[in-house]
């Protein structure tokens, strides 16, 4: 074997490798993301997003939003 | 201003020149007091920040100030046992938590880097069009994704995923974590390693092929070499990111306070200790102080991996 067959095996070697690497950390991430996305539809129901004192995550989705906006409110002008 | 040249009365054109020169004024003033503001901005956040760091040195140094611990006890010694009072007598070894800090952040720079920028090359040398279209956007969305989310699938999937696989009792270990931190961090060095990659002029390539490399030739022989600093800055990115990580590795590591034995021991790391022990810790106490030392720590190496990140992405010189 030559040294530019070599090159060329090495080559295409290295392109699979980097096709593997891609396809799996695709498919890594694809399925993070639905382990999550599905996980959380099917586990919500419309009762859990009320404002009661149990059972419900209104209160901390809205202290969520809330902080968010408060923060940006001292930082948009720093920026 | 052109409309004045037309035959307008003495009287008007004066009041007109006026007028501008009113508005010229009040154009000044603006731009000044926005100025100031502006510039009152960027002092205040430059003030924000020497005021963390002093209030973190002047807290940190308790230690070895009031309570009299010497630096070498804090930082080479596994004896952590501090009294939660004011009067001290405790011990602060705090060398199992750098420890787990560093096996932790190393574990996952072990994992993610190879992977980040195989990734990185794939989406711009290999397959640029895929790459741009769909493999970047999904990875650029996956380094906004809150590290609550990760440690929580880690601890949902992965641990019992380990516990099965390797036959232990516990899952929660130091390779948990690493592979946790290194999903959180592939992002980050993907997509810091792709723009240095990508910014790698396309005459460069062009001339390796004319010399007759092959693809790999070209990209181990030239590209990587031109985006080196680049590729090193995401690294060391991805290095912070996994030494501040608290919440997904306080979920994972398994909470105990004894020096790792192996990759699959449970430890502490300084973040999730801080973490941990923060709330219940008295004001003023040993604990506290202690505490307040590891933060500074934590901040002398962000501090140290900023600086590395300037050094190597500073503008180089041409070399001959």
């Amino acid at each position: 074997m030559n040294r530019v067959q070599r090159a060329r095996g090495i080559n295409q070697i290295m392109t699979g490798v980097f096709y593997l690497i891609a396809v799996f950390f695709f498919t890594l991430l694809i399925g993070f993301a639905s382990y999550v996305i599905i996980k959380g539809f099917t586990g919500a129901t419309p009762e859990m997003f009320a404002f009661a004192r149990k059972g419900s995550i209104g209160n901390q989705l809205f202290n969520t939003i809330y902080l968010v906006f408060i923060s940006l409110l001292f930082s948009i002008p720093l920026e | 201003m052109y409309c004045v040249f037309r035959e307008n009365s003495e009287q008007q054109y004066i009041s007109l020149i006026k007028g501008e020169n009113m508005k010229k004024q009040n154009m000044f003033a603006k731009e000044y007091a926005w100025r100031g503001l502006m510039t009152a901005g960027g002092l205040l956040v430059i003030a924000i920040t020497i005021c963390i760091g002093a209030f973190l040195i002047y807290k940190g140094s308790g230690t070895f100030t009031i309570f009299g611990h010497s630096i070498f006890e804090f930082l080479g010694s596994t004896d952590w046992n501090p009294e939660d009072n004011a009067q001290g007598g405790g011990t602060v070894g705090a060398l199992i938590f750098i420890v787990g800090s560093l096996c932790t952040c190393g574990l996952a720079l072990l994992i993610a880097t190879p992977f980040a920028v195989g990734s990185a090359i794939f989406m711009i040398e290999i397959a640029p069009k895929f790459g741009e279209k769909f493999y970047r956007p999904i990875v650029e969305i996956f380094a906004g994704i809150p590290s609550v989310v990760y440690g929580w699938v880690g601890l949902t999937v992965l641990i019992p995923a380990i516990k099965k696989v390797f036959h232990l009792q516990v899952g929660h270990s130091v390779l948990a974590a690493g592979i946790v931190l290194a999903l959180m961090i592939f992002p980050t060095i993907s997509n810091v390693a792709a723009d240095s990659i990508h910014s790698v002029p396309k005459d460069y390539r062009m001339a390796a092929y004319g010399l007759g490399s092959t693809r790999w030739q070209s990209i181990y022989k030239v590209v990587i070499p031109a985006a080196g600093s680049g590729i090193l800055s995401g690294i060391i990115l991805g290095l912070a990111r996994a030494f501040g990580e608290a919440l997904a590795v306080a979920m994972v590591i398994g909470q105990t306070t004894a020096l790792p034995k192996g990759l699959f021991s449970t430890t502490k790391s300084l973040t999730t200790e801080i973490a941990a022990q923060m709330g219940n810790a008295t004001e003023g106490g040993e604990m506290k102080t202690a505490l307040w030392t590891m933060a500074l720590l934590l901040f002398l190496l962000s501090l140290l991996f900023i600086l590395l990140i300037h050094y190597f992405s500073r503008p180089k010189k041409d070399k001959e």
